[in-house]
């Protein structure tokens, strides 16, 4: 099916599985391991009647079609008023980097990411190497038939319940900067690996530190060519700046307009200026969604975008925050006082949205690209 | 639909035809030069194409009128007759209040090169009337942007043509509003790439001002902007109805203001000059922000009518 043809069907089979489909309609659970506990049973779901598995390969466990065909589907869920499991982001982001580099290793495992049965993460960021990613000090010391693992990784989403980690390690010598990298595809119950949940501002887990002493990792786990570990990984921060931010478009368009359709009956209760935060919330989203869309087909056809998708990257937070400020102003003081579940939910998501311009390399590092690498503006020496 | 080749061929021509003709004979040349062929073929390459060209070249004139003409799907000749466009009031697209069939009110404005007309078409949103330009009360605006020419129409209870009564004037303002994103974008993107040259040349502290990080983000953002502006676009053309054109007119004007704003802001003291061009944008800019609607308006409808109906589609369609 082309990704035009499936919205319609899949839209009809949403109808078709209400019930089934009932218990997926707001996001569950306090912990972030009870929130994916409970979204596995949607995607088993999904997977079961074959529409998370469109656009993708059919030798990675898929069913083919272009990659848009999984933005249809995470559009249409959420249009229809449903939680797009948070395990499709990981997915959207580092299947494509496997599928590129290693396609044996992603035929053997992206069908069970897929079906929700493992989660992934990505071991890039240090604590001396956040949006610096290339002065990394991870080492990974070539033994003969493995590597040996040696560092720490550290705001990795998802990492203290993720089966799997990219982890970019430094083969080349101390100075050898983003020259000297190699990505690994590490399990995470190896020897040595240790992981602590990190708690944050938010009340949850979002993200861990990992611990590699003496991590024995197999030759056969190497993704692309050793000391190409910086190649590899602008070609996975495409997806994580573009098809992501598909994704997060849809889930926001669901939250303004649940929340505008929850709360507009009382405009008293909203303030006088509400019709202008709307709007502007709701043009931030038809701009990132405009853009978005270029990006996710231009990816599609296999071009890689370079330093534009840093436009993306930056669209993207603001629209967050944005979006996130209006929800708080509309339903104000909800989030101030507020003890029930929603309330709850709304704060973490709220509280979720101001790490959107430093995660992934942070606002001002990515405006710095767009200056310098699209603009040719000179670098400061 | 045509191929990039023909379109820049088209964009060249349209290019030469805004920087020769005169503003009253600009409908005239433009029909000449086949634009009926070229937008019976290609309407929205076409159109983004003319009005781009015009953004950049610092041209607007009368090429809106056709447009917006068209769109109404009335048969009129727009070499002789020049269409008012809707005052500068809040909630208000339209130019003529009606007394009976053939008696209206008028109250609009004329785009440079009217004075070809010896009729002006006007319109209460549903009946589209000709009126004699003589009978009217024609005042030149100067304004914040003297170089747009604007005129100011006014009449009351004239004499006038029923042209159509069942016109689609929202149609011809969605097509106007598309038109206006275009230009204000080309004219916004045209002074980014100058100011990214000139802060790339202009020395200060001894290095280029262009390398300061403060200066490259203003810079960035403005990129940024009309980045998104210019996707959104797309979706006008796509979807071609009025609440898209609306979206995106509004878009394009705030995202035209921002960037222009930024170029501004680092070009420093000499932009302030008159002998420097980049006043001449941020007036023009601001005109066609505010012609059918600006962006402050436009934005505040947007919410009164998600307010009113969430039920909104999402744009653009995949």
């Amino acid at each position: 099916m082309t990704p035009a043809e499936i919205a319609p069907s899949f839209r009809s089979w949403l109808a078709d599985h209400r019930a089934d489909l009932e218990p997926f309609r707001r996001e569950h659970g306090r912990t972030i391991v009870e929130t994916y506990d409970h979204d596995r049973d949607l995607m088993h779901l999904l997977f079961e009647a074959g529409w998370s598995r469109y656009g993708w390969p059919e030798e990675f466990g898929g069913l083919g079609g272009s990659p848009v065909s999984r933005g249809v589907i995470h559009d249409e869920l959420t249009a229809a008023g449903y939680h797009l499991p948070e395990a499709f982001a990981a997915l959207e982001v580092i299947a494509p980097m496997l599928m590129k580099y290693r396609p044996d290793l992603a035929a053997e495992q992206l069908p069970a990411a897929i079906r929700g049965d493992e989660v992934w993460c990505q071991g890039f960021s240090e604590p001396d190497a956040g949006s610096d990613l290339a002065s990394l000090r991870t080492r990974a010391f070539d033994e003969g038939d493995h590597f040996r693992i040696v560092g720490q990784k550290t705001w990795t989403s998802n990492g203290h319940f993720s089966k799997r980690i990219a982890v970019l390690a430094r083969t080349g010598e101390p100075d050898s900067a983003h020259r000297g990298l190699t990505m690994f595809w590490v399990d995470m119950d190896a020897p040595g690996l240790t992981v602590r949940p990190i708690m944050c501002a938010n009340g949850r887990e979002e993200v861990a530190e990992e611990f590699f002493d003496d991590v024995i990792v197999s030759r056969d786990r190497i993704v692309g060519e050793i000391g190409g570990g910086w190649g590899v990984v602008m070609y996975l921060l495409q997806f994580e700046r573009g098809n992501y931010a598909w994704q997060r478009q849809a889930i926001l368009h669901s939250r303004v307009l649940d929340t505008v359709a929850a709360v507009a009956d009382d405009r008293s209760s909203l303030p006088p200026d509400a019709p202008a935060q709307v709007g502007e919330a709701y043009l931030d989203l038809m701009a990132l969604r405009a853009r978005s869309r270029t990006t996710m087909r231009t990816l599609a056809t296999g071009v890689d975008l370079g330093p534009e998708i840093s436009i993306d990257k930056v669209m993207l937070g603001a629209t967050e925050q944005r979006v996130n400020d209006l929800i708080a102003g509309l339903t104000w003081p909800s989030q101030e006082l507020g003890d029930d579940e929603e309330a709850w939910t709304r704060r973490h998501l709220w509280w979720y949205s101001r790490i959107t311009t430093i995660y992934g390399g942070a606002a001002e590092v990515q405006r710095d690209l767009v200056a310098q690498r699209v603009l040719g503006l000179p670098r400061s020496s | 639909m045509m191929d990039a080749a023909e379109l820049d061929l088209v964009r060249s021509s349209l290019r030469h035809l805004l920087t020769t003709a005169p503003p009253a004979d600009l409908p005239h040349q433009l029909i000449e030069a086949g634009w009926r062929e070229l937008i019976a073929d290609d309407p929205n390459a076409v159109t983004e194409a003319l009005f781009t060209e015009q953004g950049a070249a610092h041209v607007s004139g009368p090429a809106l009128e056709l447009v917006m003409l068209d769109a109404t799907d009335v048969e009129i000749d727009p070499t002789n007759v020049a269409l008012v466009l809707p005052p500068l009031r809040r909630g208000v697209t339209v130019t003529a209040t009606r007394i009976d069939n053939n008696h209206v009110s008028v109250d609009g404005l004329l785009l440079a090169g009217a004075d070809r007309a010896a009729h002006l078409v006007v319109t209460d949103g549903s009946t589209l009337w000709s009126v004699p330009m003589a009978a009217c009360t024609a005042t030149a605006v100067g304004g914040f942007d003297p170089a747009l020419g604007l005129t100011r129409v006014h009449a009351n209870g004239v004499d006038a043509v029923v042209l159509s009564e069942n016109v689609d004037w929202a149609g011809a303002v969605a097509a106007g509003r598309r038109a206006l994103s275009c230009e204000m974008i080309a004219a916004a993107r045209h002074w980014l790439t100058e100011t990214v040259a000139y802060v790339t040349a202009r020395v200060q502290y001894r290095r280029p001002i262009g390398s300061f990080q403060s200066v490259q983000h203003r810079l960035a953002d403005a990129h940024i902007a009309l980045s998104a502006a210019t996707d959104a676009v797309v979706t006008a053309f796509e979807e071609h109805d009025a609440w898209t054109a609306l979206l995106v007119k509004a878009l394009a004007g705030r995202s035209s203001t921002l960037a222009i704003a930024n170029c501004f802001q680092v070009t420093g003291g000499i932009a302030f000059t008159a002998e420097h061009d980049l006043h001449h944008a941020i007036e023009r800019i601001r005109l066609l922000d505010a012609l059918l609607g600006g962006h402050e308006e436009l934005t505040w409808t947007v919410g009164e009518r998600i307010l009113a109906d969430p039920s909104v589609p999402r744009l653009p369609r995949l």
